[in-house]
């Protein structure tokens, strides 16, 4: 303590003593104020005002929070309800064709029954063939001669059958021909690429990333759900859960798959397929199922040739257009989470009179 | 018997005892803004009142002295503000230290005199209070008189320690060399 701290402190001491002598008060006020006080009814408050402030504050958080929730409730309308995201989509088209929600057998299927004539000089020969639950196959040959007279000639041995009508097509109830027709739609940019044996063939692979990645495209953009939806992100994971689906091949334990990087490749670090900067390349081919048709079931393996026609917007930004005709197998998946139908097999045909325009892909 | 806790039961007489304890500073402090018991008395009533009501608040003695002071110091500076509009209309906008009841008739040359007197025959400590600057009174009441810290005055006055401290440290050798004097004349 210096000097001068020691000196104040002795005049403050001094100062007290002095003044603190003085006791004088006005009673009167006090006593007044007691009787008052007494008549009165005030009472201690119970609680301290840091308590007050914390209990307003509640108080006014709990108003916003229940004003919020009434303005979401009435404004926003019915409450948020989270779609089925198992439910696969209906139209895998390229086209971007608005979904089918509905997933039932057409009433109208019918087996379409082909009926071939093959005329042939002083042979014609008429079969009938129908292709599925074959009731009664009735093949009748008309033999012409010279003599332009038409006659019937039944063998003795031969037990004439009367002729019967075709039978209706039975459709199978697993098989929607329309939900066929977008799977159609949906790998027939692999037509002359696909190659579902090799799992090596980058161009294969390319292919088929690049469907997986539309599909994906497609449901995180049609799904009605508020929250985004990580089954669709472009993860490994996902896309080879979706391939495994989709082709009889089995991508749950590679790693990536490899392609041509400039159109679809894999990132690592993020462990995702990413577009390449060709991509949009692939999105000039343009697919669209004509027709199908099942032709044979054996062991649950679906044969279907289908009519596709192909558009392709060239540099020129002019349209090229040709048909194909396919024939491929698949098979229906019992226990699926993206894909109802496997793809077992692809063949293609060009259609006479078309030019054949599809372009390979090239990595760079 | 522990005069706050009963008096935080809402104890009126344990409250009044308590109020007793420390009446001569509540009553002083209210002094300085008033210097008639006419316009004191509401006010130390309505403030008590309050003191009493925010019992709840306060830990101790000393916070309710600490606490009642400040409620007192702010209702008089309440009431000496709405005083001094109605005297600056008469005085023509001259600052005044406190108020002037009105059963005096003021004369602007007169007014310094006035306070002095009302103040002179009364008691000591308003005495050398009334002799320091107007805003060093409160300030220095509550460090000599009341005995609180630097701290606690700067709490109740909202001011900085640093501006009480040298508020005190002037009032400090003025009222020194008074209570000399006056010694030395006595």
């Amino acid at each position: 303590m210096d000097g001068f701290e020691k000196l104040h402190n002795e005049q403050d001491e001094f100062i007290k003593q002095t003044l603190q002598k003085d006791k004088f008060v006005s009673q009167p006020i006090f006593d007044n104020f007691s009787v008052n006080m007494n008549k009165t009814k005030v009472k201690v408050k119970k609680y301290t005002y840091k308590q007050q402030h914390i209990i307003s504050l509640l108080l006014i958080l709990l108003i916003i929070s229940v004003g919020l929730n009434i303005y979401l409730a009435i404004v926003k309308g019915t409450p948020i309800t989270i779609t089925n995201i198992f439910q696969p989509a209906q139209d895998y088209s390229l086209n971007d064709d608005i979904l089918d929600s509905e997933n039932k057998i057409s009433d109208n299927n019918e087996i379409v029954t082909e009926n071939i004539v093959d005329n042939t000089i002083n042979n014609n020969t008429i079969s009938n063939n129908t292709t599925l639950n074959p009731i009664i196959s009735v093949s009748n040959t008309v033999t012409e001669d010279s003599s332009s007279t038409i006659k019937n000639e039944v063998p003795s041995e031969i037990i004439i059958v009367p002729e019967t009508k075709d039978p209706e097509p039975i459709i199978p109830p697993e098989i929607d021909l329309e939900q066929i027709k977008t799977f159609v739609n949906q790998f027939a940019i692999g037509i002359n690429k696909l190659d579902l044996q090799d799992t090596e063939n980058l161009e294969s692979n390319t292919i088929l990333l690049y469907i997986t990645q539309q599909y994906f495209s497609k449901q995180s953009n049609s799904s009605a759900s508020l929250s985004v939806n990580t089954d669709y992100a472009s993860s490994n994971t996902n896309f080879h859960n979706f391939l495994s689906e989709f082709t009889a091949n089995d991508y749950s334990k590679v790693n990536y798959i490899k392609s041509y990087n400039n159109y679809i490749g894999y990132i690592s670090r993020s462990k995702a397929y990413v577009y390449g900067k060709d991509y949009s390349i692939l999105s000039k081919e343009k697919y669209d199922c004509e027709s199908v048709t099942i032709t044979n079931k054996e062991n649950d393996v679906y044969t279907a040739t289908a009519k596709v026609s192909r558009t392709y917007i060239n540099d020129k930004k002019e349209e090229e257009k040709n048909n194909y005709e396919i024939t491929f197998t698949f098979k229906v998946n019992n226990d699926y989470k993206y894909q109802k139908y496997k793809l077992l097999s692809l063949k293609s045909k060009l259609v006479s009179g078309d030019v054949e325009t599809v372009i390979n892909l090239v990595g760079n | 018997m522990d005069l706050l806790a009963e008096a935080k039961k809402s104890n009126k007489e344990a409250f009044y005892e308590l109020v007793n304890k420390y009446n001569h500073i509540f009553y002083k402090t209210a002094r300085v803004f008033f210097t008639d018991d006419k316009d004191i008395y509401p006010i130390l009533e309505k403030s008590l009142l309050q003191a009493f009501k925010d019992l709840v608040n306060v830990k101790n003695e000393r916070e309710f002295l600490c606490w009642t002071l400040r409620i007192i110091i702010f209702d008089c500076t309440k009431q000496k503000e709405k005083f001094s509009k109605d005297y600056r209309r008469k005085l023509g906008n001259r600052e005044i230290a406190f108020s002037i009841t009105d059963k005096v008739t003021i004369s602007e040359s007169t007014v310094g005199n006035l306070e002095y007197q009302a103040y002179r025959n009364s008691s000591v400590v308003e005495e050398y209070i009334t002799s320091i600057e107007p805003a060093s009174r409160i300030p220095s009441l509550l460090y000599f008189y009341a005995n609180l810290s630097i701290e606690e005055i700067s709490k109740i006055l909202k001011d900085s320690e640093n501006e009480i401290k040298e508020i005190i440290d002037k009032s400090r050798i003025k009222i020194y060399e008074m209570i000399k004097n006056k010694e030395v004349d006595l």
